[in-house]
């Protein structure tokens, strides 16, 4: 029988890191600090004991730190929600990390706010919320000095109210809380846009690539986009102009949709930090639904389960790999 | 000069001037704030910084500079018209209005960017005194009053029943001079029109002075630039929505027979940043980060005697890791 899983305390999780430092188990930990601008947790990289001094266990965490490990390679401890761990799961299949190089940290997550759709529930601008503290089953905001109560469902990010795995489904110890979905998830987060005609999708997506400003944000901050080298950068031949025009901008968002289908975890990153607030998580959620209806498989969730696409067999009857 | 004028008179005025020029205000489009077309009828009320910052009217994301067509025997160039049609920006704020003036030389000095100049000539500057310090911001250790611009052709500051008016340019006055709309009024009405901004830090977060004798000294320190840069993502975000960053890229679109060259925004923080001139000599993040850093407050200011920022906080409130620009130029000056 394996050994039992550590759970540790919050306020022993410092404790722990460097243990893992003392011992070597880890040359690097990912984890929160706290952010400097209001509703934020910034990531804290730690890489040796002193650098853990401002280590915090906060509200928000919204970041995926396993974005990190595209750079920092080697033996690597990481603070994780149950979400987040399908990065992990899914870059270990794709042979970006060794499972046996992590030591993964689950934290319970009571749901990430979304300043955003706090405040459009309280009919404010998001630079006028003064305060979101978490009471109970409720949140409660300030704005303008006046207190406002709003139910979770509210005030989550989309991709929580839809939480399937609160628990992480790989870790090596385990903060102690409550792994459990903030909200009774719904299967699927209803897409207005989904049932309109073809035409209408169209124009509505040109719109929005119209507006990106080819940052890349979306790009760097995907712990799926790994590749050292993208495609939009490729200039001989240039298959993607750096252009932010439309009908560039589009074959790049299309490209990147294609080429992180089934490592994709939509944890909504991408969308979450876009300063265009272009809502990406559109497309990776129908990406992830023709994924199960199609191919029976969701991202992140099993270590051997082959990937839908890139997946190479010798025994491939294909010829189009020699 | 100092004049003031009634709220009704101002509708009145503005109406003037839409009959003359395209006229833009801050407005949310697609829950990001911008100045665009607008029918509103007086003057903007509660509104944030722009998320892309004004510069972009100026010195757009894309710009067409030139354009060609060939054939076996011939091929014949052309040069892009430079803009036209006059505009006015109603509702700018000092920082964004400095950030113009501090990309003066680099657009106008050794060589006359005619989209630059013509942007500037064709278009109204009217400032607009802000109520509230913006959250990330840091324009007043930049040197900059959130109530008062020098930088604009008329600035505005809002009292009870009355905007009281500071004119500024030749062009500003011409504007405001013309009918009997604005009052007369004086240093001392103006003066006792300034508001306390809320949210106001108490005292400055750093001494910028220290902050551009700071960024030299640190220059070799490879640790501090290491530890400063750390979670760095390399994306465009500060780098896009800066009002002051001004690196571009050329790129030739070709078809059949023609094309056009365009200009667009580059970024220091990509690693592919001037591959173009086959390598980037800053491979590594550290150094990129120290290049943008050391040309905003170190570089910039040797060539051009004025930092290369305003203080205006888009890059601390939207960088996706909160790397916060102001912590790094803190840990500078101390």
């Amino acid at each position: 029988m394996s050994a039992p899983i550590p759970e540790i305390k919050k306020d022993d999780l410092v404790g722990l890191v460097k243990s893992l430092f003392q011992e070597g188990r880890v040359a690097h930990f990912l984890a929160y600090q706290k952010g400097t601008v209001k509703f934020k947790t910034t990531p804290l990289i730690a890489h040796k004991e002193e650098d853990l001094q401002g280590l915090v266990v906060d509200d928000f965490f919204h970041s995926n730190l396993a974005l990190y490990l595209k750079e920092i390679k080697g033996r690597v401890g990481i603070l994780t929600k149950g979400c987040d761990s399908r990065s992990l799961v899914s870059l270990i299949k794709e042979g970006q990390v060794k499972r046996e190089d992590l030591y993964i940290v689950g934290i319970p997550c009571p749901g990430q706010i979304d300043p955003k759709r706090v405040a459009a529930a309280a009919s404010c601008a998001i630079e006028e919320l003064e305060e979101i503290n978490r009471r109970g089953q409720e949140i409660v905001i300030r704005v303008s000095g006046q207190e406002k109560t709003l139910p979770k469902i509210q005030a989550l990010m989309e991709k929580c109210l839809a939480c399937h795995y609160p628990q992480p489904l790989i870790f090596d110890a385990l903060l102690s809380g409550d792994y459990v979905a903030p909200v009774s998830p719904i299967t699927r987060f209803p897409d207005d846009l989904r049932p309109k005609p073809i035409a209408e999708k169209w124009a509505f997506w040109s719109g929005q690539f119209e507006r990106c400003i080819r940052c890349y944000a979306c790009r760097n901050v995907c712990p799926a986009c790994f590749c050292p080298r993208c495609l939009v950068e490729e200039n001989m031949p240039q298959w993607v102009s750096p252009l932010p025009s439309k009908g560039d901008n589009f074959v790049f968002h299309l490209m990147r949709l294609m080429h992180v289908a089934g490592t994709c975890v939509s944890c909504g990153e991408c969308e979450r930090v876009c300063p265009m607030e272009i809502p990406l998580m559109k497309l990776n959620e129908k990406m992830a639904e023709d994924l199960r209806e199609l191919f029976d498989f969701v991202a992140g969730v099993d270590l051997d389960k082959a990937l839908p696409f890139r997946t190479y067999r010798q025994e491939d009857p294909d010829d189009f790999i020699k | 000069m100092y004049l003031k004028i009634t709220p009704k008179k101002l509708i009145q005025w503005l109406d003037g001037l839409k009959a003359q020029a395209e006229v833009l205000t801050p407005a949310k489009v697609d829950g990001v704030w911008t100045y665009t077309l607008s029918d509103l009828q007086t003057l903007p009320q509660h509104y944030f910084n722009s998320r892309i910052s004004p510069k972009s009217l100026f010195f757009p994301s894309l710009q067409a500079l030139l354009g060609w067509r060939s054939s076996d025997s011939s091929l014949q160039l052309s040069s892009t018209p430079p803009p036209d049609g006059q505009r006015a920006i109603l509702g700018l704020r000092p920082c964004d209005a400095r950030a113009l003036r501090i990309l003066e030389p680099v657009f106008l000095k050794d060589y006359q960017d005619v989209f630059y100049s013509q942007n500037l000539l064709r278009t109204l500057l009217l400032g607009q005194a802000c109520q509230a310090q913006c959250e990330g911001s840091f324009c007043e250790e930049m040197g900059i009053d959130p109530q008062d611009s020098a930088d604009v052709d008329l600035f505005f500051r809002e009292i009870p029943g009355r905007y009281l008016v500071k004119v500024v340019t030749e062009k500003g006055k011409n504007l405001a001079g013309a009918g009997d709309l604005f009052e007369e009024s004086s240093e001392k009405e103006w003066n006792a029109g300034q508001r306390e901004i809320r949210g106001r830090r108490d005292k400055p977060l750093f001494d910028l002075e220290r902050v551009k004798a700071g960024a030299g000294e640190r220059f070799p320190d490879e640790d501090f630039w290491r530890r400063v840069s750390d979670k760095c993502i390399n994306c465009g975000v500060c780098t896009y929505l800066c009002p002051t960053c001004h690196c571009f890229d050329l790129c030739d679109l070709q078809m059949p027979g023609q094309g056009v060259r365009f200009r667009c925004f580059d970024s220091c923080a990509f690693p592919g940043f001037t591959k173009m001139a086959v390598h980037n000599p800053r491979e590594e993040k550290w150094r990129r980060y120290r290049q943008r850093v050391n040309h905003k407050f170190n570089f910039f200011y040797q060539n051009f005697q004025t930092v290369a920022c305003v203080g205006c906080g888009r890059c601390v409130i939207h960088c996706p890791v909160n790397l916060d620009l102001r912590e790094v130029l803190l840990a500078i000056a101390r």
